[in-house]
């Protein structure tokens, strides 16, 4: 009797059941399927312009203007990169490109977590004030401040024959000064860090400023370290924005060893024609650098904008 | 005395306003007043000046650099910098510049852009006298002027004109292009049908929908704005004919506005969907790199916009001029330059180079300009380059608003009526702040 009553293999003998069990099984194996179909089909998708634009930048200029164009490039023209290349000094512009996005990404996570991190656990009255304007200074289009930059840049006293006033020569005009300087700190980054800050313990501070560690040092040492995937965030939003800026080099170089990537790649296209098939190359030759950074630090990519919670 | 720090904050805020209110007045040395002096004796120049240009892009600057400023410098010991901008960015790279007192001493820019900056007093006045001796066309001229001086001077135009199949006129029995407006709407109707659109006239293959009003605007005899640029002129008679004309053709099917070739794709008059097209010279270099077949002999042929209220036909004109700096600090260089860059021999090469027509029929033989078929048509005919944008100071303002406005009526957004109304009211404004 007790045997009868603790017996689990009812269910086993059960046909139904059984049945029961098994289409639950399909049917989740049914629901994964679908899903991973969904998921690939949306990952072609999403990947279909850059597979485009790789798949382009290898094709013979008179293929491209096939209608329809043959998905798999039918002659392989991997001339089309040498030519990119000796069009424009794609290396010089490559080096200025590397130097202001390391730049940017570097002073942004020293600027920006040290603002972040104030705004988030230091004590002050004008904290909730300074963080509002924060806020609002990222709804300013990029295009209402160039000019007052553009000013603020070609007068700047003592540089490029400026007086102290700022007058009589062009200041950090055609300089790396110009180049790097206006985008060294940025209100979102700022408001990025701040976010992370926010869900710090602040009893570590308190436990840090026990045991007689500097405020410098807790901002460093103690608090900084547990924002990680913040500040590998902030490096690659800033990288790729050096990286990908285009009209602010154009605005403030006038020189040739002085512009970037992004200018360079506007040589191929002209008034009334464009060279796709040299386009295509120089814009793969631009994204690889991003594609790579992603790929390597995705996960604390993913990770940092789920904790800030602006994914 | 205590110095707080709330007074140091206050002394520092003090001292940055005063510093910059004062860099912001300080004058610089160069005079905006100055006449340019193009009979300047060449042992006299020194020192540097700075082009800027949206052309010589690519393949192009070479030739700039190597055969056009080398030679300069040799010669004259003025050292030129090339500040090269992309198209879409040069009204801000212009703008950055004026605000900040920094420009460039030599300024290319397109057509209808000459009136806006002259009237800023950023274009410096170019004699006369020296403009006469060069003896370019007056149709290449009417957009050099602001307020009956010149400012600057065509360097490279890019021309439009119409273009057709042969084979396809062949096909119908036609045997001449038209020569009226209402002939072209015929023959266009005619050549519609078995998967073929008698005009690609929208694609954008040749320019914006408001270059192709523009285009019809000058065709029907209209213009855009009075001679003093103050008044509006777009919105009467001649521009609702010009709408109501494409308008119509959309109707009975011979345009269509669905009729578009994905970015890097041949234009629908390329892939021979179109049986005429509206072209211009700078297509020579997709065709002779995508379509070289449309580059053989009589493989197309060519036409001017026909008159629609009688008198000529027009062609379409676009283009760089070339205008030398207010502010430039060394005029004289900048001056010489300019008269070296429009030297025939020069100007033959800068333009073989860019793919472009040279403002003068009149430069030493070139192969690769006279392998061009559009060119060749181009200079032919430049005496009907009258069809131009702008013409007011305002210009610059309407100019990228214009385009939503013509769209808005092809797209059947806006009635006729309306869209002149509204073109009107966009000048006007403009003009009022003038």
């Amino acid at each position: 009797m007790a045997t009868d009553t603790l017996t689990p293999a009812l269910p086993r003998t059960d046909p139904s059941a059984s049945g029961r069990t098994t289409s639950m099984r399909r049917q989740k194996r049914l629901g994964a399927t679908a899903i991973l179909v969904f998921l690939i089909l949306s990952s072609l998708l999403m990947a279909a312009p850059f597979l485009w634009m790789a798949l382009s930048s290898i094709r013979d200029p008179t293929e491209l203007a096939q209608v329809p164009m043959p998905l798999i490039p039918q002659d392989l023209r991997l001339e089309n990169y040498t030519d990119a290349l000796a069009r424009a000094p794609f290396a010089t512009y490559a080096r200025n490109s590397l130097i202001l996005a390391t730049a940017a990404a570097v002073l942004n996570v020293a600027f920006g977590s040290a603002c972040g991190y104030a705004l988030a656990k230091l004590r002050f009255r004008l904290a909730p004030a300074v963080f509002g304007w924060m806020v609002a200074c990222i709804m300013i289009p990029f295009y209402a401040t160039v000019i007052p930059v553009f000013l603020m840049v070609r007068h700047m006293p003592l540089f490029g024959g400026n007086s102290i006033l700022g007058a009589g020569g062009t200041g950090w005009i055609d300089t790396w000064w110009a180049l790097i300087v206006p985008g060294a700190i940025s209100p979102f980054m700022v408001f990025l860090f701040r976010q992370f800050y926010v869900t710090t313990p602040s009893e570590l501070i308190e436990a840090a400023r026990l045991d007689g560690v500097s405020e410098f040092g807790i901002y460093a040492r103690i608090m900084t370290p547990l924002i990680k995937p913040g500040l590998l965030t902030v490096a690659l939003l800033s990288f790729e924005a050096g990286w990908n800026n285009f009209l602010w080099p154009l605005l403030v170089t006038t020189s040739d060893n002085l512009r970037v990537i992004q200018v360079g790649i506007a040589s191929f296209r002209q008034e009334a024609s464009t060279d796709w098939h040299l386009l295509m190359a120089g814009t793969t030759m631009a994204a690889v650098p991003m594609i790579i950074l992603f790929l390597v630090f995705q996960r604390y990519f993913v990770d940092g904008f789920a904790a800030s919670g602006i994914k | 005395m205590q110095i707080s720090r709330r007074s140091v904050l206050a002394a520092s805020a003090a001292a940055a306003t005063g510093i910059g209110a004062a860099a912001c007045g300080a004058g610089g040395e160069m005079d905006p007043e100055e006449p340019v002096d193009l009979e300047a004796d060449e042992s006299t120049l020194s020192g540097a000046i700075s082009l800027l240009t949206p052309d010589f892009v690519g393949d192009a600057r070479a030739p700039l650099d190597e055969e056009i400023i080398a030679p300069f410098t040799e010669r004259t010991g003025v050292s030129v910098s090339v500040d090269q901008v992309d198209w879409n960015k040069l009204n801000e790279k212009i703008s950055t510049g004026i605000a900040g007192g920094i420009i460039a001493d030599l300024i290319m820019t397109g057509v209808g852009w000459t009136q806006p900056f002259a009237e800023k007093g950023i274009f410096a006045e170019i004699p006369a006298d020296f403009i006469e001796s060069l003896g370019f066309d007056e149709s290449v001229l009417v957009s050099t002027r602001f307020e009956g001086k010149y400012y600057s001077l065509p360097q490279a135009l890019d021309l439009r004109f119409l273009g057709y199949h042969p084979e396809a006129f062949a096909a119908k029995g036609i045997e001449e292009p038209p020569a009226t407006m209402d002939e072209l709407a015929e023959i266009a109707l005619e050549l519609t049908g078995d998967g073929m659109v008698g005009l690609d006239y929208l694609s954008g293959s040749a320019g914006s929908a408001r270059q192709a009003f523009v285009f019809l605007l000058y065709a029907f005899g209209g213009r855009m704005f009075s001679e003093d640029g103050m008044t509006p002129m777009l919105h009467e008679e001649p521009g609702r004919l010009a709408l109501q004309w494409m308008l119509d053709r959309m109707a009975e099917g011979s345009i269509n506005y669905d009729l578009r070739a994905a970015e890097g794709q041949p234009s629908p008059f390329q892939q021979k969907k179109a049986a005429m097209s509206l072209v211009a010279t700078g297509n020579w270099v997709t065709w002779s790199q995508m379509s070289p077949e449309l580059c053989e002999d009589g493989a197309v042929g060519l036409f001017l916009m026909p008159p629609g209220a009688g008198g000529d036909p027009v062609m379409f004109q676009g283009g760089t001029f070339i205008s030398i700096s207010s502010l430039s600090k060394n005029k004289d260089a900048a001056g010489a330059f300019m008269k070296h860059m429009l030297d025939p021999e020069y100007l033959g090469i800068g333009n073989s180079a860019m793919g472009k027509v040279p403002p003068t029929p009149d430069i030493p033989p070139d192969e690769e300009i006279e392998s061009n078929a559009l060119t060749q048509f181009g200079l032919e005919n430049l005496p009907y380059a009258g069809a131009t944008e702008g013409g007011s100071a305002a210009y610059m303002e309407v100019r990228t608003n214009l385009d939503g406005i013509v769209e808005s009526c092809l797209t059947g957004k806006s009635s006729v009526p309306a869209t002149l109304e509204d073109m009107k009211a966009l000048c006007d404004g403009a003009i009022s702040r003038i």
